[in-house]
């Protein structure tokens, strides 16, 4: 075949090593470029699972403790129901210990002339139920209200007297803004190992070129003394 | 043995055992690599996730237990509040909910949530639990424990229950198996070891188009030879290889681009996402395939070379602005031009081809040079599949525009380099009348729409549905590479070896009709049950399809037609592939502006179905009312349409045939004359080439004779 040029000639040492250096580099970068997509993807996908999971924790939890809160005492005596809920709510919804990293935040709140009052509240920061608009909350259906903001995701919840009517709201938020400070990490760290790895790899796979020159050597200068 | 040791360390690899060590390496590195990545995030993200359940289940007790106390803990109890549930795998699962009252040392369940049928009728005592109940007992604490009893593994949330007298009665239990707690719908699924083998594969394939390119270009050329094929083959794959690449990222992401731009709420109301990318799709394919004849004029005007450059240059700018300014009009806007010039990189190509199959050198025959085109075109694309979904999920499509010019670059520098000289070739004009006249031709006709604008309807299934799909499935834009290589193989590699394996066992017919039942069947497969895994079977199907044909319509179109007319056979297998292409960017795009897929997709396999048979069944139809060879050349009907030929009875690649094809039936025109002497031959494609290459390509027959004179002087 005389049209195959590669076979025509050998290229020539300074050709040799453009194309060397060439070639590793590309294999670096197209290394790390496909690890880090790779990091990223799984990433952004368990990020997406793990606010799936929180986001449907919160709203079970918020639907179960709302069944246990009463309206009726809530709309009747706040004080003594203030009283009965600062020591159930936190019983209730205790954060697992240090194992789990997302944390809950609670407040409880009377509704009374288009206001809400707050009954309990477990953190000063981070509850959006005050700020909201109650028009969001508040409609026919009496559905929990889901917002999901960076990082967290609140549940407001009204609760309703014997009467149907509504006269408080349970708001129950799950923080997790450590997730991507732990991504970060995580994907920093597995990018670092891989530029380890590809540097050693290209360093062990240049040996079996390297090795034969150093024998080749080594026999020249024995053949010569 | 200690010899061939010896000498394998102390003699370096070189040449071809070089490369394959490296392209082994680098194969092996990049899969071990992404696998153990995975393997570490999956572990890190699962142990999250783990945690977040355990939670989950220990608050829900906490809160189960509260719900049942001050009550008594009997036989036949109600749960007070509804049972919760969690995300298992996309789907939601209730929890097990268990009560148990104590019973001195031991539990007694006295409430199940479990399913009736699981549930005995006798008396069940907590089995195998650890000591942890009883400590969640004994110091009213809640506790996540993982018990294993015949229903299986289970973790569970466990916590005491308050009694009405202030103690504590029992225990409430609330579980879920194992295997939910542990599992995760990321990871090392399926879909996604799919995706780092074609990562693994593509960046290979890459490092050895690279290599290939340095060793091309620092090689040295064969002076003797014309400048447009002095690089051999390597050049003209080369370039076909980086062209196929850089033009295949930004169709890829036009999908994903615009849902994106959907959710984050980009796209005005009226417009519907699917309909965007229909638009989309179908501005795009019209760029590519259309505008020939605009083509035709800058090629004549600024010389092939030139107008590649200026084109290259264009898109660069065009895929840049319509990046960074992130205006989903502009960007639609964009897509029409940027089109176009991404298609003068493959009509240069053409140019190409023509031009260098022109000078008679037998290494240089058309349908080689289009072989190691299309080689280089499927694996361009596989490669460009893979860059633009990595490169856009992790650095945005200003980052793909940037690499996709950076590519079409080294492409204008391999075309400068690599091919020196081309001249555009002189094809003569194909107007709409005679285009449709060409399809409405009862048998070509049938044909060009069965074969030609069929194949060209399935670019829409790579380049429209595919991505579409994968984004609805959720799954990564690079997975599209896995289809992408699995199509390659089939069709380029298993395909061809078989049917060298056994050469003239399947004449051209067959290979239509076979074409067609595989590409139905595929199709159908995929209505049927549109899932991800279902796709990789369709594509194996389509492969073998679309790799039937050997770049041989172009011979066999010409049979069909009157000779007269072979002139602008060429460009009517050009304009059918293009219409075909700009078609399927319609019917692949419009099958997602409906909710349902399965039904839209098999209303387009009927249609679908229709197209490919239509030809066979002609086919077959003509053949059994000329039970006698005869062809329908004889009739008056057919020969009144100038695409209508004589060779009807001609099967291609069957010995039988064409040995007895010694003189052609009488009645028919021949205007150029009949060199029977010539019959019978192995195949039909073995006609000595300088006809064909004197008639069809357009050129003008005294001068263009075999081999080029421009070039003559040259090579004295």
């Amino acid at each position: 075949m005389p049209f195959q040029v590669e076979q025509q000639t050998e290229p020539k040492s300074a050709s040799a090593v453009l194309k060397i250096i060439v070639l590793a580099l590309f294999a670096v970068v197209t290394a790390i470029v496909s690890v880090s997509f790779a990091a990223n993807h799984l990433k952004s996908g368990f990020e997406k699972e793990y606010v799936v999971q929180v986001n449907l924790k919160t709203e079970q939890l918020s639907a179960a403790c709302s069944r246990l809160i009463s309206g009726d005492e809530i709309s009747s005596d706040p004080a003594k129901s203030l009283e009965r809920y600062a020591s159930l709510l936190p019983a209730m919804l205790i954060d697992s210990g240090e194992t789990n990293q997302s944390r809950k935040i609670y407040g409880l709140y009377a509704y009374t002339n288009g206001a809400l009052t707050p009954l309990i509240q477990s953190s000063s920061t981070g509850l959006l139920a005050v700020e909201t608009p109650v028009s969001d909350w508040l409609t026919t259906e009496s559905n929990p209200y889901k917002i999901e903001k960076s990082g967290q995701t609140t549940v407001l919840t009204p609760i309703k007297d014997s009467q149907g009517k509504v006269v408080g709201l349970f708001e129950l938020s799950s923080t997790y803004s450590f997730l991507s400070t732990f991504g970060n990490a995580v994907e920093r760290r597995v990018l670092m190992s891989v530029l380890v790895a590809v540097a050693a790899g290209i360093g062990l796979f240049s040996l079996q070129f390297i090795i034969p020159e150093i024998i080749r050597i080594t026999r020249q200068k024995g053949r010569r003394y | 043995m200690k010899n061939f040791f010896l000498s394998s360390i102390t003699t370096p690899p070189k040449g071809s055992r070089s490369l394959a060590a490296q392209l082994g390496y680098c194969f092996a590195v990049i899969i071990v690599i992404l696998i153990v990545i995975s393997m570490t995030i999956t572990s890190a993200y699962t142990k999250v996730l783990e945690q977040d359940r355990a939670d989950s289940l220990q608050t829900t007790a906490v809160i189960s237990a509260l719900a049942v106390s001050n009550t008594t803990l009997q036989d036949g109890m109600q749960f007070p509040i509804p049972v919760s549930t969690y995300s298992n795998n996309g789907l939601l699962t209730n929890y097990i909910v268990n009560i148990y009252k104590n019973a001195g040392r031991s539990f007694l369940r006295v409430y199940t949530s479990a399913a009736a049928e699981t549930v005995t009728a006798d008396q069940v005592t907590l089995d195998g639990a650890s000591n942890s109940y009883l400590k969640a007992f004994d110091q009213q604490e809640a506790v996540v424990v993982t018990r294993t009893d015949k229903t299986g593994s289970h973790v569970a949330g466990v916590a005491p229950v308050i009694g009405s007298e202030g103690t504590v009665s029992g225990l409430v239990e609330v579980m879920m198996p194992v295997s939910d707690f542990n599992s995760t719908r990321n990871g090392l699924s399926l879909s996604w070891i799919f995706t780092i083998l074609s990562i693994a594969a593509a960046l290979s394939i890459v490092y050895f188009e690279i290599h290939k390119l340095l060793t091309t270009m620092f090689g040295q050329p064969d002076r003797q030879l014309p400048k447009i094929i002095r690089y051999g083959l390597s050049g003209c794959q080369s370039i076909a290889f980086f062209s196929a690449m850089a033009c295949s990222m930004p169709p890829l992401v036009i999908s994903s681009y615009l849902l994106s731009s959907s959710n984050a709420g980009r796209l005005p109301a009226f417009m519907p996402a699917p309909v965007t990318v229909l638009l989309a799709g179908l501005l795009f394919a019209l760029g590519f395939f259309g505008f020939n004849g605009l083509r035709h004029f800058f090629v004549r005007r600024f010389t092939t070379r030139i107008s590649l450059i200026i084109a290259i240059f264009i898109s660069f700018v065009l895929l840049l602005v319509s990046s960074l300014f992130s205006n989903v009009y502009l960007y639609l806007l964009l897509l029409l031009p940027t089109g176009f010039s991404l298609g003068m990189v493959f009509y240069f190509q053409r140019e190409y081809r023509i031009y260098a199959s022109r000078l008679g050198y037998e290494e240089f025959s058309e349908r080689i040079i289009h072989t190691t085109q299309y080689t280089g075109y499927l694996l361009g694309a596989c490669v460009g599949a893979v860059l633009a979904g990595i490169i856009y999920e992790r650095f945005g499509l200003a980052a793909v525009s940037l690499i996709c010019g950076c590519v079409l670059f080294i492409v204008g520098i391999q075309a400068l380099l690599f091919v020196q000289h081309c001249p555009p070739s002189s094809s003569p004009p194909l107007h709409l009348p005679d285009f449709l006249y060409a399809l409405l031709s009862k048998k070509s006709g049938t044909f060009i729409w069965s074969c030609v604008i069929a194949t060209g309807i399935q670019v829409g299934f790579y380049f429209v549905f595919i991505p579409s799909f994968l984004n609805s499935a959720g799954l990564s834009l690079a997975t599209i590479s896995f289809y992408f290589i699995l199509f390659s193989f089939v069709g380029s590699v298993l395909i061809r070896a078989l049917l060298k394996l056994f050469p003239n066992r399947i004449n051209m017919r067959g290979r239509i009709m076979l074409s067609s039942v595989l590409q139905t069947a595929g199709l159908l497969l995929m209505s049927f049950m549109p899932t991800a895994r279902v796709l990789v079977i369709t594509v194996v199907l389509m492969g073998a399809a679309l790799g039937l044909h050997e770049f041989r319509y172009l011979d066999y179109y010409k049979e069909m037609i009157r000779e007269d007319k072979h002139a602008l056979a060429r460009e009517i297998l050009e304009r059918g592939f293009a219409v075909g292409a700009v078609i399927g960017s319609i019917g692949y795009g419009a099958l997602y502006l409906t909710d349902n897929i399965r039904l839209s997709l098999l209303l387009f396999t009927v249609i679908m179905t229709i197209l490919l048979f239509a030809y066979p069944l002609i086919s077959l139809l003509y053949t059994s009312s000329h039970p006698d060879g005869a062809t329908h050349g004889s009739s008056d009907k057919d020969t009144q349409s100038p695409f209508e030929g004589y060779q009807d009875s001609v099967g291609y690649g069957s010995p039988q045939e064409q040995r007895n094809a010694e003189a052609p039936p009488t009645g028919h025109y021949y205007p150029g004359g009949y060199s029977g002497g010539e019959y019978p031959r192995e195949t039909p494609y073995d006609a000595p080439r300088e006809d064909s290459n004197q008639i069809s390509y357009g050129q003008d027959q005294y001068n263009t004779y075999g081999r080029d004179v421009s070039e003559e002087g040259d090579r004295k």
